[in-house]
């Protein structure tokens, strides 16, 4: 993975110079709250319903052991003890005072991480797949580029002030596991017919009140173009997009009011006037950044593993976990470890300082010191070798880290909600629980097969309920919870957004809805065919029908 | 409103005319962008250095080729949160290599100088007089850059081609 070098390391800790005069600009008064707004958003401190909230940027969701453990630290130090790992691949801390946060800066700062740019009109941390470098379906690493793309977006000082927020994704396999589809610059990783590296550029995908699959701008850039043509991308962007309504600021609907022809000329013209300009990083550069990507030492081993086909055999538990949890990895004999922060009745992507430490020691001892961070917010120790893994899961299950149902309708994807955020309309955690305790008999969960089930508690749809399969929008109705359910969303490359079924459901009959569409779906489904797939070919009416009867 | 240029306050030159006001001979203007499109030929016989106030809806493009006629162009922020300006200015300086004073007018921030300044902004209007310190301060706080733009500083991807690129043992 990357390391930060003498000039990555010196960077942060400026701007961590820099942060720490404007809070205290701030705690003397020489700011007021509205001036200090803005800066304190370009470093990822939001003021929450009841206290700042600092949310950590994990690159491409790529940690070591070490930063992990610094995670870890923080919670237990500043905050109550846990962290929330969300949908961007980062990390939020719900409790830190004000005060601590220069402080936690020179923590993370001290093991190359930072908040930079994790909220405010600017880029965004860059995401990716968390199978990245390790995916049995990968063209290619997309690490390379998320890396390249960290570097020239941190601190842009073109693109600081953009209309409204900005995100990125990479994936360079076949599987989109990054939802590349819905953000405002979508890249996959392409080969031309020379066998070249490059990528096809999309664009205009996102969620919010609007949600829209992004478009292909270009089918093929080669690769050393990369940064110049971003910069076509968000310059057309920054001149254009809407400013005079933050609903309609992003840029899905820039293209949307220009036709995807016409935002794609822009985008080839003012391309043409900079693309010799020397953006683009020099080819050492390149090299340097590729060479931190290159395969980890593994040690050779069969591919398959007595040991672990014999405790698979012996141990139910550790069978059913392995069944869902575990995946291919292209070194023979190592496989891919999703640990799960989605235990029955428990909070999706909430981890508490003594499972983090664990999950690093885990890193450590059996995953060559790194850990990935989902979309689908759980964890991913990506290098574990086959003959451990019955081992990584015994200590997993101690922890109540092991829950065997990555991709199955208990993997719920839920935002922070009414609980702690100051946009939402409804809660979205005691929902997710509810549904993870209704929904708790495992056999019935592989009975029901992948199922992506999402809960948002606003439009904004921080819990990407649009392309959940099942999602669920909380919203406010005279003052009580009610949650509209929508059917057939995918993030995938098959990417689709959810559509609503009918009147929304109260709080108290939002568990039962949801039982009824999944029983509906166990009746009428074929052979098969996932839950998504039966929405598709039968559309919203048998759905219906059994949610509100034939009137 | 005082000007800062090169990390000190100077003279401002240049005064605003007014749409229906006649140039005073010898004086330096600003002119606004429909008073040049309508009077071209005779603000361009203007005996004294001229300068466009450039609002942040127009693209730089319209204006290129007229560009040789001003001594300095003004780009107007309404408020410090519409990033317009910060793409014109660097069109002016890396598309069309204008090389006059690009002044930064409105609704800017002390921290987003330095940010200005490497997009190629080399005059700023600030209302306090007194804050020229906090604003060269602001100037300061970064000495490393990862990106290429018009300013003359190196980017980091650069300087490591020069400078040894061991990994930093302190993280």
């Amino acid at each position: 993975m990357y390391r930060y070098d003498e000039f990555d390391h010196a960077f942060v800790q400026q701007r961590v110079a820099q942060f720490r005069d404007q809070v205290s600009r701030r705690l003397d008064g020489s700011l007021s709250e509205a001036e200090f707004k803005p800066l304190r958003l370009m470093n990822g401190v939001y003021l929450q319903l009841h206290a700042y909230m600092l949310r950590v940027a994990i690159p491409y969701g790529v940690l070591s052991a070490r930063q992990l453990r610094t995670l870890a630290h923080i919670a237990r130090t500043y905050d109550k003890g846990f962290g929330h790992f969300t949908t961007r691949q980062n990390i939020q801390y719900n409790w830190p005072r004000l005060v601590d946060i220069s402080a936690i800066l020179t923590d993370l700062a001290g093991v190359g991480m930072h908040a930079i740019q994790t909220s405010g009109n600017c880029i965004r941390n860059v995401t990716s797949d968390p199978f990245a470098g390790v995916a049995v379906d990968e063209l290619e690493d997309p690490r390379v580029y998320c890396e390249i793309i960290r570097q020239w977006s941190t601190l842009h000082p073109e693109f600081a002030f953009l209309p409204r927020k900005f995100k990125i994704a990479v994936s360079g396999a076949a599987t989109d596991r990054a939802a590349v589809k819905f953000h405002d610059i979508g890249i996959y990783l392409r080969r031309n017919e020379k066998g070249e590296t490059g990528f096809e550029i999309l664009a205009g995908g996102g969620q919010g009140r609007t949600p829209m699959v992004a478009q292909t701008v270009r089918a093929f850039l080669p690769g050393q173009h990369l940064l110049s043509y971003l910069e076509a991308i968000l310059r057309v962007y920054n001149r254009l997009g809407r400013r005079d309504n933050k609903y309609k600021a992003r840029i899905k609907i820039l293209i949307h009011a220009t036709g995807m022809d016409r935002f794609r000329q822009m985008v080839e013209e003012e391309w043409e006037t900079i693309r010799d300009l020397d953006y683009d990083l020099p080819e050492v550069e390149m090299r340097r950044i590729l060479a931190y990507f290159a395969p980890p030492a593994y040690e050779v081993a069969e591919a398959a593993n007595p040991c672990f086909e014999k405790a698979r055999l012996e141990d139910q538990g550790f069978a059913d976990w392995a069944r869902r949890n575990v995946h291919d990895h292209r070194q023979p004999g190592y496989a891919i470890v999703t640990v799960s922060l989605k235990p029955e009745g428990g909070i999706p992507g909430d981890a508490d300082d003594t499972q983090m430490d664990l999950v690093a020691d885990l890193a450590e001892r059996y995953s060559l010191n790194e850990v990935r961070v989902t979309h689908r917010q759980n964890l991913v120790l990506p290098h574990v070798k086959r003959a451990d893994l019955h081992a990584v899961f015994r200590a997993l299950i101690g922890a109540g880290l092991a829950t065997p149902n990555e991709g199955l309708a208990t993997d719920i994807i839920a935002c922070p909600g009414l609980d702690y955020c100051s946009l939402a309309n409804a809660r979205s955690i005691p929902v997710a629980q509810r549904l993870t305790d209704r929904l708790a008999d495992l056999r019935l969960q592989h009975d029901i097969g992948d199922l992506h089930l999402n809960i948002s508690g606003c439009i904004n749809a921080c819990g990407h309920h649009h392309v959940g399969a099942i999602g669920l929008l909380g919203v406010d109705r005279r003052g009580e919870e009610y949650y509209q359910l929508t059917l057939g969303g995918s993030a995938f490359e098959d990417a689709s957004v959810g559509r609503i079924v009918g009147p929304a459901f109260s709080g108290n009959h939002v568990v039962d809805a949801v039982d009824t569409v999944i029983r509906t779906y166990l009746d009428i489904r074929q052979t098969d065919e996932r839950l998504l797939d039966t929405v598709r070919r039968v559309d919203l009416a048998p759905f219906r029908e059994a949610l509100y009867g034939t009137d | 409103m005082v000007l800062i240029k090169n990390g000190t306050i100077v003279e401002d030159i240049f005064t605003r005319l007014e749409d229906h006001a006649h140039p005073p001979t010898g004086k330096a203007v600003v002119v606004s962008l429909a008073r040049w499109q309508s009077e071209k030929p005779s603000l361009s016989a203007h005996d004294a250095p001229l300068a466009l106030r450039l609002p942040n809806d127009v693209a730089v493009g319209d204006i290129a080729d007229d560009l040789p006629s001003f001594d300095a162009v003004v780009i107007e922020f309404p408020t410090f949160s519409d990033g317009r300006g910060f793409s014109q200015a660097r069109q002016l300086c890396e598309q069309f290599a204008y090389d006059g004073e690009i002044r930064a007018t409105g609704h800017i921030i002390r921290d987003q100088y330095l940010f200005l300044h490497r997009c190629g902004v080399n005059a700023i209007e600030v209302a306090d007089e007194n804050a020229l310190e906090a604003w060269n301060t602001a100037m300061r706080e970064f000495s490393l850059f990862y990106q290429r733009t018009a300013d003359n500083r190196t980017p980091i991807a650069h300087r490591r081609g020069t400078a040894s690129t061991g990994i930093c043992q302190t993280c």
